[in-house]
């Protein structure tokens, strides 16, 4: 059977579980704010869906770490 | 916000730092991004204050944000320093400003929120540091943090930048000694032991004394060196003109 992971591990795959999440967010809001250029309306509802699933994406990695941090003590 | 500023990032996520520039440049400001502490530190040595400066808190590698945060307000006073994490605990955002930094933001950062608390973070720095904008005087000693000029008794010090950064720290706090370890960290952007950071400062305090006993050789130097330990900007001295 595995370790169970400590503070530190669970702080680096928060971590690492994040930045891709964090990294779409901050694309979808490029494209949203027209910094890339126009959008058509398909394509700025696409984007704003994908823009919403990585957010809901991102609170369920928080509530996983939460749980994972809860563990530990 | 006021648009038009200069605004420093600093980010070694290479999409993080694209997003912030162009966000940022979309509302006219002028961005400079650097990839690392050190670069970044290396570049604010030698260049103008910039309005605010935005620092990602972690950095693999080199000193992280918090470290450089304290060093450009050693070197630019004015210059309003927000920070951004993806996983910061709460001690570390409590650290961050307790040692001087004007907000921090979590990432994801919302376009919207990045431009309105960055310029927030300039006005407030701006009004509670109203010296630093012109110059900073003490006594026969006046500093212009923007120019990185000093003059004693009304006449140029012309010092290094590594002299005006030291004399810069020492008068943010008259009487305080600053240790050499500290200094060293300000001046140079990396750590090294207390002894070592006071034989590779030695050059530079010595030149700094020596440019304040060059303009008056009869008045004591209010720049005051204790062996081992550090230096300090005498009070008493501060009267004298």
């Amino acid at each position: 059977m595995s370790e169970p992971l400590d503070a530190k591990q669970i702080k680096q795959i928060g971590h690492e579980a994040r930045k891709p999440l964090i990294s779409l967010i901050n694309t979808a809001d490029l494209l949203l704010l027209g910094l890339e250029g126009e959008l058509s309306d398909q394509v700025r509802k696409d984007v704003e869906a994908m823009k919403q699933n990585a957010e809901q994406g991102l609170e369920a990695i928080e509530s996983m770490i939460s749980v994972l941090k809860s563990q530990l003590t | 916000m006021r648009t038009g500023m200069l605004i420093y990032v600093i980010e070694d996520d290479s999409q993080q730092r694209d997003y912030y520039t162009k966000v940022l440049q979309a509302e006219q400001n002028d961005v400079v991004a650097f990839k690392d502490t050190i670069s970044a530190h290396s570049y604010f040595m030698v260049h103008n204050a910039p309005d605010a400066v935005l620092i990602d808190f972690r950095f693999e590698g080199g000193p992280n944000g918090l470290s450089l945060a304290r060093r450009i307000h050693a070197i630019h006073p004015v210059a309003a320093v927000v920070m951004t994490s993806g996983y910061a605990e709460k001690d570390d955002i409590i650290d961050a400003f307790r040692d001087g930094v004007d907000d921090f933001l979590l990432k994801p950062v919302n376009a919207r929120d990045l431009v309105k608390r960055l310029g927030n973070a300039v006005i407030e720095r701006r009004t509670n540091h109203p010296l630093d904008v012109a110059e900073r005087q003490l006594g026969a000693l006046k500093l212009n943090p923007n120019t990185r000029q000093a003059w004693w008794k009304d006449q140029s010090l012309d010092l290094t930048h590594t002299q005006f950064t030291l004399l810069l720290q020492i008068t943010a706090q008259p009487g305080h000694m600053f240790n050499y370890a500290e200094l060293y960290a300000i001046c140079m952007g990396e750590h090294v032991d207390p002894s070592l950071a006071a034989k590779k400062l030695k050059t530079h305090v010595f030149n700094l004394r020596h440019r304040f006993l060059k303009i008056d050789p009869n008045m004591p130097c209010p720049v005051v060196s204790k062996r081992g330990e550090g230096l300090s900007w005498h009070v008493e001295d501060d009267k004298s003109k």
